[in-house]
């Protein structure tokens, strides 16, 4: 997954181009979760929420989070043609939809491993049956519909206030490097 | 005999302490990124004598934010599972701990935000170079990047003094 991900990124634009997305989507990845933290841990339940999460899960749930975060960023680059000078709405389209789908992705990808891991530890202490494992399937399924839209909204949202934040971030880049100015 | 089993126990701790191994990947990770920071400043400092020296420096510097985005999601992903590892005695955001926590994840959003404009920077210039405008272009960016690096570079040391007073002080 991780792999497709970053060939995606890899593929497109030119070669500063293919940095800048390998930058951004860590980036966006590594900024929502620093605003997490500096959100929880002032209100004290940062401790109880961390406690029920193993150590194997929480890297795998910054993985998908990242991979997420790549396939959104290649996304959007792609969708505005690689054009940092982009306008300002186009930059925000482009990230809204990919945030959309990013989002979307991480939940279904996240829903699929949390069932795999339940369905193989299931069958491994002879609790789950052939029933058990058709019926969990139908439950991913309608939650991957049903979840799925809900995380392609919250994604889209997200997405665009992460594109904002890199028109800001590319106003000031351009101000260091020079260039042409965004189109209004 | 007694030293043998006491260094397989010892070997033995540390394949099985995933804690350990995570502290461990961000202690690596931390020195990449500040380590390659500072050598990308010095690159750039010394382009500063021409433009094919400007050429170089960009790109080693490319090359080191590849290898620097990298090492800030493990520092990330790793960060919170170092805090993961505290679980229910993670001390109060009021205590000397939680200030220095506090203080350290602002040296960090403050990072990555700068680290963004850096390499977005850098993206343009890579995309420039090779058009008319590249030598002009260069020549500004031997002036400005270098403090880019700086201060970024800068600020990793800070975080990295803060990790030290989180863990030992």
């Amino acid at each position: 997954m991780a792999e497709r991900v970053l060939g995606r990124v890899r593929a497109g634009g030119p070669p500063g181009l293919r940095v800048a997305a390998w930058a951004l989507g860590s980036m966006h990845a590594a900024l929502l979760t620093l605003v997490g933290l500096l959100l929880a841990f002032p209100g004290g339940e940062l401790g109880n929420d961390l406690d029920g999460l193993s150590t194997g899960v929480g890297l795998g749930l910054y993985a998908l989070l990242w991979a997420a975060s790549l396939l959104g960023t290649a996304g959007a680059l792609r969708r505005i043609g690689h054009d940092i000078s982009a306008s300002t709405d186009r930059v925000v389209g482009a990230g809204a939809l990919w945030g959309g789908v990013a989002g979307a992705a991480f939940l279904i990808v996240g829903l699929l491993a949390l069932a795999v891991y339940a369905t193989v530890e299931g069958v491994g202490e002879g609790t789950v049956g052939a029933t058990d494992t058709v019926f969990g399937a139908g439950v991913v399924a309608a939650g991957s519909v049903i979840g799925g839209a809900f995380a392609f909204a919250v994604g889209a949202m997200v997405g665009a206030l992460l594109a904002l934040v890199d028109v800001a971030l590319l106003t000031a880049a351009r101000a260091v490097a020079g260039g042409p100015r965004a189109r209004p | 005999m007694d030293a043998l089993a006491g260094s397989t126990l010892a070997i033995d701790s540390l394949v099985i302490d995933g804690h350990l191994l995570v502290r461990g990947v961000h202690v690596i990770a931390a020195t990449l990124l500040v380590g390659g920071g500072v050598l990308a400043w010095a690159a750039w400092l010394d382009a500063r004598s021409g433009a094919e020296g400007s050429r170089a420096a960009l790109r080693l510097a490319i090359r080191y934010e590849w290898l620097a985005w990298g090492a800030l999601g493990v520092l990330v992903a790793t960060g919170v599972g170092n805090l993961g590892v505290f679980g229910e005695a993670l001390p109060a955001p009021e205590t000397r701990w939680g200030r220095a926590l506090m203080v350290k994840l602002g040296l960090v959003l403050t990072l990555l935000l700068l680290s963004a404009v850096r390499v977005l920077a850098l993206a343009r210039l890579r995309v420039d170079a090779e058009g008319e405008a590249g030598d002009a272009r260069m020549a500004r960016a031997v002036r400005v990047v270098p403090r880019l690096y700086g201060v970024t570079a800068l600020l990793g040391v800070g975080v990295v003094a803060t990790a030290e007073v989180l863990a030992h002080g």
